[in-house]
């Protein structure tokens, strides 16, 4: 790696400030996908911002005034979010979600913002914050999912702002089904697919030009929550790029798969009542 | 510019004064001589060089020993007892034959010893799962995968006998 | 690999054939674009930063122009280095074909390329996502460019003694190294990814 420096703020407003003073300078939370990177040197940042001690990133906690909403800071590890029983009593797909992604080392390092913040388009997290309607807080103001994604590894961030934590409302039912690329287990199509009380969200990932919604298959899970509804519709392969581990047909094609199983998965749980 | 560090490496407490971009792994190999932890890959994916960082799995590969300053690390080397008595996780892949080449073993023992704080089941299929960040490309798993079974069982009823 | 792509810009073949002949206006589509020079008549290099997701990557290109048929059409020829990042080489054909008797021009492009290096190998996976991004994010700036430039073509034509400046009009090999390095920085960040 290049040589940097490295500093460990206290406050929030401190991180900032020295993104701000320093272009160069990067957040460093995880450091799974960032120090990857740099070891590579694709990266050469001259100043990493450790944000772990900043402990009020690092709360997981029901919003009681909120609607039940959960809010979960942007230095939640992936592991702690699979683990919390707060998560898994009340947005289940996402304790699965985190728990899916790459390896427990990873997990236990790996952090909420971090993700987000990075928005690969293979991503899981992205899919897990679109689909549940998820409004990300920053330092500064809160981004709805449907503005805070903007394309490839693109999100509506300012150069020197943090990510502070994603507050999700509470939902009827969600579901993650994720066809992993075997070595890396990213998502070589990722479907998150959540119904809400206001209608149904249906969040891809893996396709390849970032996080996307798949607004005909939600419009017709709407009127019938059946996975008979999605019946004829195809994802467009335009909305894909392939490479050499699946093309962008068969992207499409496994987005409409895993989608139909989604949805015959939450289906079958409403219609027997099982415990989400 | 060099910063300062405390930390706990195995019980001991451990003052040092390193570059920013001294990764842990290079940290616990050259710096303290413990070659216990083992570069494989050098891009997080194999798993051999796996330690605990506050007793959960990390790779040190992919860790500055910046970010774990104040914090506690444990290497294969800490895992005996001070007498020498070797851990119960390294016992069992005694036993179990969990090791040829060896290369892997040190990130597969500490990724098993790790396993017992996160609830595993002892059961193969679940310590496979488990074991998805560490490769290894003698054995083909089975060893291992018994070893670690065994290792938990062991780990959670100390004074009794393996189920 | 192979790549190509259809632009539909509603402004006369004329004026897109200007635009592209631009060198200020060809570096301000190109997202991280440092430096640009011209080496002779037929060459240019330039330097461009490209950064996407956690990686960032400085790329040396040079373009050579050839088969110009103004203002039709052009092909050409780059090569791009981008350090421990990787390099590239390919060449691209541009062509202007003008629609709607005039009113608006169809921007065809087509480019082959290869690529080496770590990025190329590492990155594999998001080669195409990049290519297509990229070029989005120039044809956008273009459009923006050109609908800037209408603007100041009818403020010019405008009989008031306030009307600004026409700018003046570059010789075709502008153009030519404008577009070669918007598609170099493309083709070769994307090419880098490859692997």
């Amino acid at each position: 790696m290049n040589s940097f420096e490295y500093r460990r703020p206290t406050r929030v407003a401190e991180a900032v400030q020295w993104l701000r003073d320093d272009p160069e300078a990067k957040l460093l939370a995880g450091g799974q996908s960032l120090l990857a990177a740099m070891k590579l040197r694709f990266a050469a940042p001259t100043l990493l911002i450790d944000l772990q001690g900043l402990h009020e990133l690092n709360e997981l906690t029901v919003l009681r005034e909120d609607g039940e909403a959960l809010w979960i800071g942007a230095m939640c590890s992936h592991a702690k979010v699979a683990a919390s029983p707060l998560v898994r009593e009340r947005l289940p797909m996402l304790a699965a979600l985190a728990h899916g992604i790459g390896d427990q080392q990873v997990r236990n390092r790996g952090t909420l913002g971090g993700s987000i913040a990075n928005a690969d388009p293979a991503a899981c997290w992205p899919a897990g914050v679109l689909a549940l309607n998820g409004t990300v807080c920053t330092d500064r103001r809160e981004i709805p999912a449907d503005d805070f994604f903007t394309g490839l590894f693109g999100t509506a961030l300012e150069p020197d702002e943090l990510v502070c934590g994603v507050r999700f409302p509470a939902l009827v039912q969600a579901h993650y089904l994720k066809f992993e690329q075997p070595a890396s287990r990213f998502a070589l199509t990722g479907v998150a697919v959540a119904r809400h009380a206001s209608g149904v969200r249906v969040a891809v990932t893996g396709l390849g030009n970032g996080i996307w919604r798949w607004t005909e298959a939600e419009q017709a899970l709407a009127s019938q929550f059946i996975a008979g509804a999605l019946l004829g519709l195809q994802v467009d392969p335009a909305q894909a790029s392939g490479d050499i581990h699946a093309s962008a047909e068969y992207r499409a094609h496994l987005a409409g798969v895993l989608t139909r199983r989604a949805v015959q998965h939450l289906a079958s749980q409403h219609l027997f009542s099982i415990p989400r | 510019m060099a910063i300062p560090l405390t930390l706990q490496i195995n019980g001991r407490r451990v003052e040092a004064l390193v570059a920013p971009v001294t990764l842990l792994v290079d940290f616990i190999r050259e710096n303290l001589g413990l070659t216990g932890t083992h570069q494989g890959c050098d891009t997080a994916q194999c798993g051999a060089c796996t330690v605990l960082v506050d007793g959960a799995a990390a790779k040190s590969c992919n860790l500055l020993v910046a970010q774990v300053n104040g914090g506690a690390v444990t290497t294969i080397e800490g895992l005996a007892a001070a007498d020498g008595a070797l851990h119960p996780m390294q016992q069992a892949f005694g036993r179990h034959h969990g090791l040829q080449c060896g290369y892997c073993t040190p990130g597969m023992v500490m990724r098993g010893v790790a396993m017992a704080a996160e609830d595993v089941p002892a059961e193969p299929e679940a310590v496979r799962c488990a074991l998805s960040g560490n490769l290894c490309r003698c054995t083909g798993y089975r060893g291992i995968v018994d070893a670690v079974c065994e290792g938990l069982q062991r780990m959670r009823a100390p004074q009794g006998e393996a189920a | 690999m192979n790549y190509q792509g259809t632009q539909l810009l509603p402004h006369p073949a004329e004026r897109v054939w200007q635009a592209l002949l631009d060198p200020q206006v060809l570096s301000g589509c190109i997202a991280g674009c440092e430096q640009f020079e011209r080496v002779d008549d037929n060459h240019y290099k330039s330097t461009v930063k490209i950064s996407i997701g956690p990686v960032s990557a400085r790329f040396s290109s040079t373009v050579a122009l050839a088969d110009v048929v103004a203002p039709q059409r052009c092909t050409l020829q780059f090569a791009g280095q981008g350090g421990v990042a990787g390099f590239g080489k390919g060449a691209a054909q541009v062509q202007l074909l003008p629609q709607d008797g005039g009113a608006s021009t169809r921007l065809d492009w087509s480019a082959e390329a290869h690529v080496g290096g770590r990025l190329a190998q590492i990155g594999s996976r998001l080669i195409e996502a990049t290519v297509r991004k990229m070029s989005e994010d120039f044809f956008l700036r273009f459009a923006a460019q050109l609908a800037k430039l209408a603007q100041h073509e009818a403020v010019a034509t405008m009989p008031t003694a306030e009307a600004p400046a026409v700018r003046a009009r570059p010789p075709v090999k502008a153009w030519a190294r404008a577009v070669a390095v918007a598609l170099a920085g493309g083709m070769v960040y994307w090419l880098c990814f490859k692997g």
